[in-house]
């Protein structure tokens, strides 16, 4: 690698910009800052399409989680029932349960 | 139809003088939002929102400074603002590139962006500029942009970003150091 042709592309890299024009403004520029005026609309903010889809699969993971745990109690909970009823027959004996 | 003429008529809300100040200045405004964002529909964006405030806040405008002057520093403080929010968003996207390969971050650093304005013979090197330029901090950035794609003289620089001519010739001294750096690097890391 030649450094004095490393310097000279930085160089000219660097001035690369020389002679050029400016940008034309867009067609409708006039029209689209005077609807946002009247309509007083924020700018629409386009978030990346892999941002999108990591907040909708973090979503997911919290719904589903919540739904497993919602069932594993309401599980847990037929379980708690039935041991009490069970626990109510051999101690009372069937006929003698006390009525819930 | 000078320019101070035209605020007054701004003032009155004259839809005649909006779209002549548009007209006027509508390039030095997109030209000036796309050199920082390097990226046509956030700067069209960017120069909606900036004539959008000029029209509003016509009467707010003391006429101590040009118009000219006063849209580049609306300008840039909008087109700032967005950069810093894009900046926000990127590093929640950190812990998205936690599960991404090495071959999606070395992408990142490909030239991506071409002004229209750069001459035809200086398009390839011009979009490896703007990569190095993308690098600069804010207000090395600034300087360097309105100076380059602008054409604005140190003077006015100073005048828009409201410093002493002394600072923005440090600035820019600094942003040339800056982006040779940038540009060796990219030379050794891509020429061989």
């Amino acid at each position: 690698m030649n450094q004095l042709d490393k310097e000279k592309w930085v160089e000219d890299t660097l001035e690369s910009l020389k002679d050029s024009q400016r940008a034309q403004a867009p067609d409708g520029l006039f029209e689209n800052a005077m609807r946002r005026v009247a309509y007083g609309r924020a700018r629409m903010v386009r978030m990346p399409p892999a941002q999108v889809w990591s907040a909708a699969a973090c979503a997911l993971v919290l719904i589903v989680a919540n739904l497993f745990m919602s069932l594993d109690f309401s599980h847990a909970g037929k379980k708690a029932l039935n041991s009490k009823e069970m626990f109510t027959k051999e101690y009372f004996g069937a006929s003698d349960a006390p009525q819930f | 139809m000078s320019d101070l003429e035209l605020i007054d008529q701004l003032r009155n809300n004259d839809p005649a003088a909006c779209k002549t100040l548009v007209e006027r200045h509508g390039g030095l405004v997109f030209n000036t939002a796309l050199g920082l964002l390097q990226h046509r529909s956030d700067a069209e964006d960017i120069a909606q929102e900036v004539f959008a405030y000029a029209f509003q806040s016509a009467g707010k405008f003391r006429g101590e400074a040009k118009v000219s002057t006063w849209l580049y520093r609306i300008t840039l403080s909008k087109s700032l603002d967005f950069l810093k929010a894009k900046k926000r968003v990127k590093r929640f996207g950190f812990f998205q590139s936690i599960f991404e390969s090495e071959g999606a971050k070395l992408a990142v650093d490909k030239p991506h962006f071409q002004h229209p304005g750069v001459l035809m013979e200086n398009k390839e090197r011009a979009q490896i500029l703007f990569l190095a330029i993308e690098k600069l901090p804010d207000n090395q950035k600034t300087a360097f942009v309105l100076h380059k794609l602008e054409d604005l003289p140190y003077s006015e620089i100073a005048e828009v970003m409201e410093l002493s001519l002394a600072s923005v010739e440090s600035l820019l001294f600094r942003a040339k150091q800056n982006l040779r750096q940038h540009l060796g690097n990219w030379y050794e890391q891509n020429k061989f």
